[in-house]
């Protein structure tokens, strides 16, 4: 049982599936999609937007039978002991994966933008060391943390927004140019940077009130971060030509480089400041994600002893791949890890769950 | 670990040891009817201390004799409320018939000694068992004023003394209710001193209370002779930069956190009253605000928190300004700055230290010397040394007003514990922004925030109202609302009851906006 000092309120739910969600990809999503679905791009966000809902009520509807235990707890009694242990390690190496890849990304940034000289290792150990400290406390403090940073979002927002004095709506149109498998074949990728929304298997337990409420807080986060990844996809479209966007890696980026206010110049050097802030409750969203899941690999009920090792981990494999060869190489094997552990490994537990009829005991609402 | 968990644990051991020790049972001694044996042990308990004085006295017909200790004891008392009423005493009861308030019966002669260093003198009678201990002690208090570090322009300009029994009755003045309580310890195995928590019975949270008190019962240390010491074996984190506890000097201070739910500690000996738990915005809070209209005092609180960010941030911020990112600076600042900056041979951060510290200097030697020097020492300090320093190419014009502003900024804070680690904190943050320019700024402002959102003070989370958020607290921790408008206390204390007033101003009647 949770001790009610340890719960966390529906609203901080919403911040935490917001914060870990939106992270790196704020700033490589709009080339990514814009490749493949050209001026579509958009749509295809709204399309993984609405993908995920449908994973998330996924998610919820297997964590509803289970209300007291987070996924690791029933695995083993979904699945039994073999086949639990090697879906568990399957998870394990996916928030692995994903943390690190979501380094990997952040350092490329910062070796373009700010420090072209800087040895990677530098950053991404500061960053890490910075989640390392907040991490190896438990959710509630997590999520206070992530509340107080939520508002930096909007900053970035803002000085997009100030990108519209050159936008053209022309650039967007006509729509539905590209066809119907290349706005799915986006949808795909977009994917990719909506992932974070399975924090809700950690938190579920720890949430306070009904599982509606919860599952409302999940879908509204999830819906806030759809928005934010599609406004920024829709100003880079109508702000670059489509010719331009091809040869940019981050447009958002370029977007606010030749914003000019009268006090200051260089807007991305600030954005890029604020990004750093939320990127790093990302990282500190998988890296607690990973510390469980190591943690409760193990056999321990507390992550703190856990996380560092894991740390560890997650630094030498993201200082590992040196180009875009191996990037791409880590992407794909990302891809492939995410949509077994998030799309097809919970519908299958739920199925079983439903099947075999294998349900949690009740938790006594209070 | 044990060693080093030791050396972490501030001597904070948990009740058991200490309370072991002190059941050592108290040594017996009773008075005797001789009169010459009870003061020549008395005279042996005490060493042969050459302050002890002995007045033989005459009650009616009995022989007698006053013992007391000339350095704690006032004459004139002495004279009035025990000499002269014996001479005129009529009774068989000298109780009744010397006149001061505090007359205490005893026939253990081991607590009256302890009674006689606290200013107490004792009398004995010749053929009795018992003796009379009568309080004499000399007060030298100093005239209760405005406190020089807690300065108010508008409100109150009373401010705590060294003796507990005057603060306390400053802070009763303040709050007449039945429900202030005050519960009294006695601190430090050999200092002994008095101590006395204060709270509202009916505001402050019961488990919040008993904390305080599981804390400073269980302190185990010779020395708690006041309350700065005190402070650091109770608090949570004594090596986290940021005070959890609130030294404060103003009894209307300390009235205000009373009735939000905190408990204040005095102490005797101590000018000041510790408030806790705390969190981090109290420290920003002044009666001036509150003394003065809403508007003003919102205006004047945002000021201060905004000071906390250029305290910490500004130096930090034009380092990496100046040695990675000189693209933000506006083109035509930029040849300014370039045409300053380019002369000096050193990196930015080195200035930034040398005058950061020439600073902390002349502040510290300011605060040593007499008023008039130290007035002095800033002049010459601020602006001889400040202009020689450009001239001389050690360091460059921005940098002196950077430092400057920094310097004012970190005054502003209206607690002098929340401004040394505002100074401190700046320089972490400097090092880290010449390192790796505005990115190791964000790690390190970071760090801190992370710092502020694990923190806690006596079990209350330290950043409330920001973390966890509430809003509705904002309208006292980063603005001030009008009074009407603050329904209910901040929560962070946890106090029995939220609501502090309904409909204030509805009831007035006359209003309509």
């Amino acid at each position: 049982m949770i001790a009610a000092k340890d719960k966390i309120t529906p609203a901080q739910l919403t911040i935490l599936v917001i914060q870990a969600q939106i992270g790196v990809s704020i700033l490589f999503l709009p080339s990514s999609v814009e490749s493949i679905a050209g001026n579509d791009a958009w749509i295809s966000v709204i399309l993984a937007g609405i993908t995920s809902l449908l994973l998330i009520v996924i998610i919820w509807g297997l964590s509803r039978r289970f209300p007291a235990l987070t996924l690791f707890e029933y695995l083993p009694m979904l699945l039994g002991k073999v086949l639990g242990k090697i879906v568990h390690v399957v998870y394990a190496s996916m928030f692995i994966l994903e943390c690190s890849f979501l380094l990997v990304e952040f350092g490329d940034v910062m070796r373009d933008w700010v420090f072209s000289n800087t040895p990677g290792w530098v950053i991404l150990s500061l960053m890490l060391l910075t989640s390392l400290y907040m991490i190896r406390e438990n959710i509630r403090l997590i999520a206070r943390f992530f509340v107080l940073t939520f508002g930096l979002i909007f900053v970035l927002i803002l000085i997009a927004t100030y990108a519209y004095r050159d936008a053209d709506l022309m650039y967007i149109l006509p729509i539905n140019q590209v066809s119907l498998p290349g706005v799915f074949k986006a949808m795909m990728q977009s994917m990719d940077s909506l992932y974070g929304f399975e924090i809700l298997f950690f938190c579920y337990p720890y949430v306070q009130g009904k599982s509606k409420g919860i599952l409302k807080a999940t879908i509204f986060g999830n819906i806030f971060s759809t928005l934010v990844y599609t406004f920024m996809v829709f100003t880079c479209l109508i702000v670059f030509s489509p010719e331009e966007l091809k040869v940019i890696p981050q447009p958002v980026l370029y977007m606010v480089k030749t914003l000019s206010f009268t006090i200051f110049e260089r807007a991305d050097l600030y954005f890029l400041t604020i990004w750093t802030l939320v990127v790093i409750t990302s990282v500190m969203a998988y890296l607690f994600m990973s510390a469980k899941t190591v943690s409760a690999l193990f056999g321990k009920k507390q992550h703190a002893g856990t996380a560092p090792y894991v740390a560890l981990v997650i630094l030498c494999i993201s200082l590992y791949p040196h180009d875009q060869d191996m990037i791409n190489k880590m992407k794909y094997i990302v891809g492939i890890l995410t949509g077994v552990s998030l799309i097809a490994l919970p519908l299958i537990l739920l199925c079983i769950s439903y099947l075999r009829k294998i349900k949690g005991k009740e938790q006594a609402e209070a | 670990m044990g060693f080093f968990s030791q050396i972490f644990s501030n001597n904070r051991h948990v009740g058991k040891s200490a309370a072991r020790k002190s059941r050592v049972a108290p040594i017996e001694k009773n008075v005797e009817a001789a009169l010459q044996n009870n003061i020549s042990y008395v005279d042996q308990a005490l060493f042969h201390t050459e302050d002890l004085v002995s007045r033989p006295i005459n009650y009616l017909s009995e022989q007698g004799c006053l013992l007391y200790l000339n350095s704690v004891c006032d004459p004139d008392k002495i004279q009035e409320v025990i000499l002269k009423p014996l001479l005129k005493a009529q009774g068989v009861n000298p109780e009744r018939d010397i006149t001061a308030n505090l007359v205490e019966k005893h026939t253990n002669l081991e607590p009256v000694i302890d009674l006689m260093i606290r200013g107490y003198a004792v009398l004995f009678l010749e053929g009795r068992e018992e003796c009379y201990a009568i309080q004499v002690v000399f007060l030298n208090n100093r005239a209760v004023v405005e406190p020089a570090n807690e300065k108010s322009i508008q409100g109150a300009h009373d401010g705590f003394i060294e003796s507990m029994q005057v603060n306390l009755q400053l802070v009763r003045k303040q709050i007449n209710s039945r429900n202030l309580v005050v519960r009294q310890y006695t601190l430090g195995k050999m200092t002994k001193t008095d101590a006395s928590i204060v709270y509202l019975n009916d505001l402050a949270s019961p488990e919040l209370v008993k904390e305080i008190e599981r804390r400073i019962t269980s302190i185990n240390a010779d020395n708690l002779m006041n309350g700065y010491l005190v402070l650091e074996y109770m608090e949570d984190k004594s090596l986290s930069p940021f005070p959890q506890i609130l030294q404060t000097e103003r009894p209307d201070r300390v009235a205000g956190n009373l009735l939000e739910g905190r408990v204040a500690l005095l102490m005797e000996g101590t000018p000041a009253a510790l408030i806790m738990p705390v969190s981090f915005f109290v420290f920003y809070q002044s009666p001036d605000d509150y003394n003065s209209r809403s508007l003003a005092g919102s205006f004047i609180r945002l000021l201060r928190l905004f000071s906390f960010f250029i305290a910490i941030m500004l130096p930090a911020y034009y380092i990496a300004v100046v040695s990675f990112h000189y693209e933000v600076i506006p083109m035509e600042l930029f040849y300014q700055i370039k045409g300053s900056v380019e002369k000096i041979p050193y990196p930015p951060i080195l200035e930034a230290l040398f005058m950061e510290l020439t600073i902390e200097l002349l502040r510290e030697a300011g605060m040593r010397l007499p008023a008039p020097i130290g007035q002095s020492i800033g002049i010459v300090g601020g602006l001889v040394i400040g202009d020689a320093v450009v001239r001389v190419g050690l360091v460059s014009y921005p940098m002196i007003i950077v430092v400057a502003l920094t310097g004012i900024a970190s005054f502003v804070v209206p607690s002098h514990e929340m401004s040394y680690s505002v100074r401190l904190l700046r320089f972490p943050m400097m090092i880290a922004a010449a390192l790796l320019g505005f990115i190791g700024i964000v790690f390190s402002f970071t760090f801190m925030m992370v710092h502020l959102c694990k923190l806690e003070s006596f079990g209350t989370p330290y950043f409330a109202p920001a973390a966890p958020m509430r809003l509705k607290d904002w309208k006292d921790a980063v603005v001030r609302f009008p009074f009407w408008k603050l329904n209910e206390r901040p929560i962070d204390p946890q106090p029995q009851k939220l609501v502090q007033e309904t409909r204030a101003k509805e009831e007035r009647g006359d209003d309509r906006g």
